[in-house]
């Protein structure tokens, strides 16, 4: 299948590609991401946990994920928790997926022009809509 | 130590991490991770600017950067029910901490309502 979205035509600061292949971007990120389990505690100088090899690793997975659909992956740093944020961008939109080190607390947070929108659990279903949301907000978006 | 009142004209300072990890977003702009806390602590941790120095509060230049945000807009302007109270800890005199429900949105307002301090 191929993927031809309306991106890039309306978004000229688009963090979203439109080729599938497994950008350098992504790739540094993956790197980066990696690196964040050599953090020691108190990384922060107040006291933040070491980033979960869970957390890595879902965050990992997800950049994978989204190199597969042609979207690079704009910022990502750990939180205080030691969990891993990944953002994503799309002019003034992006998305923040924060990937927790504890079971089944991952979640979307939704923002548009700095102002926090919306923010849901990540499953399969929210992922998706959210994504569509990101680099489609007028429809028209293929099925991810 | 001594008891210290806050007032609205206060200014805390709160660092932000600038090596690895990088708080600062490839466009420049710093991430709102830089006004997170964790889910366990009692508030965000900032210091009482009148109480340090730049150089003291920023710890290590080569791995921090400082925002300052002044207290009043804290409690009045993004509001929320948030305060800043001082709570001195080993060694830092200074140490306050933002308290109340530093939601998402919040720690973005936190940081648009904060500056850069040029130490």
């Amino acid at each position: 299948m191929t993927y031809s979205a309306n991106i890039g035509l309306k978004y000229s600061n688009s963090s979203v590609q439109q080729s599938f292949t497994l950008s350098e971007v992504n790739n540094k990120q993956i790197g980066l991401i990696r690196s964040f389990g050599s953090l020691g505690p108190n990384w922060d100088s107040y006291g933040a946990n070491i980033p979960s090899s869970k957390a890595i690793s879902k965050a990992i997975s997800f950049a994978k994920y989204l190199s597969d659909k042609g979207i690079d992956i704009f910022f990502a740093a750990p939180t205080p928790d030691g969990d891993i944020l990944v953002e994503l961008t799309n002019g003034g939109a992006s998305l923040e997926f924060v990937f927790s080190s504890l079971d089944d607390d991952d979640k979307i947070i939704g923002s548009f022009n700095n102002e926090e929108h919306c923010e849901a659990a990540i499953n399969d279903t929210t992922k998706q809509a959210y994504l569509k949301w990101l680099i489609c907000p007028n429809g028209g978006c293929p099925d991810f | 130590m001594e008891d210290v009142l806050i007032s609205d004209d206060d200014n805390v300072l709160r660092r932000v991490p600038t090596f690895l990890p990088n708080f600062i977003k490839p466009d420049g702009t710093i991430s709102s991770l830089a006004f997170s806390k964790k889910r366990d602590e009692d508030g965000l941790s900032v210091d009482l600017e009148r109480l340090t120095t730049l150089a003291i509060t920023i710890l290590d230049k080569s791995k921090f950067r400082l925002r300052r945000i002044n207290v009043g807009i804290v409690k009045n302007d993004i509001n929320g029910g948030l305060d800043v109270i001082h709570k001195p800890v080993l060694n830092n005199n200074a140490h306050c901490l933002i308290t109340g429900n530093i939601t998402g949105s919040k720690q973005k307002q936190l940081l648009k309502f904060s500056e850069e301090v040029v130490v």
